[in-house]
């Protein structure tokens, strides 16, 4: 209920802005942008845009995910290899999105690859950093005891490495959920060959002002909804975490 | 009667700081073993150099036992797995684990995670570890430090019949003398550090007289803890 009062409120408020300011151009009532809305929702163009950035985002957090995973163990067992790539990373880390899109420009030209990679990249370093972490923070001791009864390699990582940095590598992920659909949004919106941000450019062109407050408007509920969703699978995988 | 464990002229040295100093030592198969010494006297160095964990400054250590089981100091169990499943990791043999938790009284307590656990319960877990990889010899690094002595004496009665029935070695670090008197065939008393080998108490008591109250018992504790105080003050 509290939520629906929430929600209430943007729009209230959303029509004394437009009220005050009076352009459609700038901010478009919130009906008309709703009409829009349920405009384009009955085209496929819509649907194929929004499977466009869906698919680009999974194929992000998986790359995103495993290769950050996979250095940030190398970097979490071995301090000279945690001390050779971290400022790699924290290069990646720093650079702009905008430095990015400039150089897969050049290199790929419009197409998927460049959002993919770009919107990779941006949540790397999250990923790599709390895995090094979370490999840091395993019990020394537990390790030495599952060395001096020489249990397998193969055993060792997936009940004591895997298992120790779940909790971390959730909360990395959680947080990457959230910010990545900006970046693949961003970054479709500039090189991207389809997507809601190809349809944001297009709306742009045109000069169609409800049309990009309705694409917005999908691409706020498509990265509440993940958010939600992953919240809640993540809360039962570590509720066998939480409990000790 | 061969030995499972052979000690030459050990020496250790951190930097500048030495621990160990020239132990000789030996434990024969079935034997037990246990030393006794003030804090910070290298024990527990001492079992990191046989377990391989460290290396020896000079001198050599010399492991004959195929399987070696460890007791530690705190229980070292997976915060997250059940007592079933932490056994599990060490030996996948599912027959086996439920001899080692019928033999250490754990039934009943296979699905509960360690933070359900009383801490001697915790301390059964570690010994069922150690014995689920059928030791020749079994090494305990101070297990009953942070016990109550109810649960101290049922843990070592169950080492004692544990002993009994298959004869492993046993090799024990304390400072605590009633333990290393009721477990001990031979106690062997370390000076602080740098530590040597000060004497060896042969422990002649039969099961009856291993008990806290027995006075042979008292008669050997008061023997040892002289010698330990005469050897401070000089």
């Amino acid at each position: 209920m509290k939520t629906f009062y929430g929600v209430l409120l943007i729009i209230v408020i959303w029509y004394i802005l437009s009220f005050a300011i009076g352009s459609s151009f700038v901010l478009p009532y919130p009906h008309l942008v709703l009409k829009t809305l349920i405009e384009q929702l009955k085209t496929p163009r819509i649907y194929f845009a929004l499977w466009g950035t869906v698919w680009k985002t999974l194929v992000v957090l998986l790359f995103g995910t495993l290769i950050g995973i996979a250095i940030g163990f190398f970097m979490g067992i071995n301090d000279t290899v945690y001390e050779i790539v971290r400022p790699l990373i924290m290069v990646v880390q720093s650079i702009p999105v905008v430095s990015w899109l400039a150089f897969v420009v050049f290199l790929w030209g419009v197409g998927f690859k460049g959002p993919i990679l770009i919107s990779t990249l941006s949540i790397l370093p999250d990923i790599v950093f709390t895995t090094a972490s979370g490999i840091k923070s395993i019990d020394g001791k537990l390790l030495e005891m599952v060395r001096l009864y020489k249990v397998p390699f193969g055993r060792i990582f997936r009940h004591l490495y895997l298992a120790s940095i779940v909790p971390f590598i959730i909360a990395a992920v959680e947080i990457s959920v959230g910010n990545v659909w900006k970046v693949v949004l961003v970054t479709e919106f500039l090189v991207g060959g389809s997507g809601l941000g190809v349809e944001l450019a297009w709306a742009r062109q045109y000069v169609d002002v409800p049309r990009i407050y309705a694409i917005t408007l999908i691409a706020v509920v498509l990265g509440l909804v993940t958010e939600r969703l992953f919240k809640t699978i993540s809360k039962r995988m570590l509720k066998r975490w939480e409990i000790y | 009667m061969g030995n499972i464990l052979e000690v030459n002229d050990l020496s250790k040295s951190f930097g500048n700081l030495k621990v160990i100093d020239g132990w000789d030592l030996e434990l024969k198969k079935g034997e037990k073993l246990i030393l006794v010494g003030p804090s910070g006297c290298g024990k527990t160095t001492f079992f990191r150099i046989v377990s391989g964990l460290e290396k020896a400054t000079s001198g050599s250590v010399t492991v004959f036992a195929q399987k070696v089981g460890y007791v530690f100091q705190e229980p070292r169990l997976f915060p997250w797995r059940t007592v079933f499943d932490n056994l599990k990791i060490i030996r996948d043999d599912e027959k086996k684990i439920k001899e080692v938790i019928k033999m250490m009284s754990l039934e009943g307590f296979e699905e509960l995670i360690p933070s359900k656990l009383s801490g001697g319960m915790k301390q059964r877990v570690n010994l069922a570890r150690a014995l689920l990889v059928e030791p020749d010899l079994l090494i305990l690094d101070e297990p009953f430090s942070s016990l109550d002595l109810k649960i101290k004496l049922a843990i070592m009665k169950d080492i004692e019949e544990l002993w009994s029935k298959y004869n492993f070695s046993i090799l024990m670090v304390t400072h605590d003398i009633k333990e290393a008197i009721f477990l001990a065939d031979r106690v062997t008393i370390l000076s602080p550090r740098p530590s040597k080998i000060l004497q060896t108490f042969y422990i002649n008591l039969d099961i009856t007289e291993r008990d806290i109250t027995n006075r042979r018992f008292l008669e050997l504790e008061s023997t040892i803890t002289k010698f330990i105080i005469n050897e401070t003050e000089n």
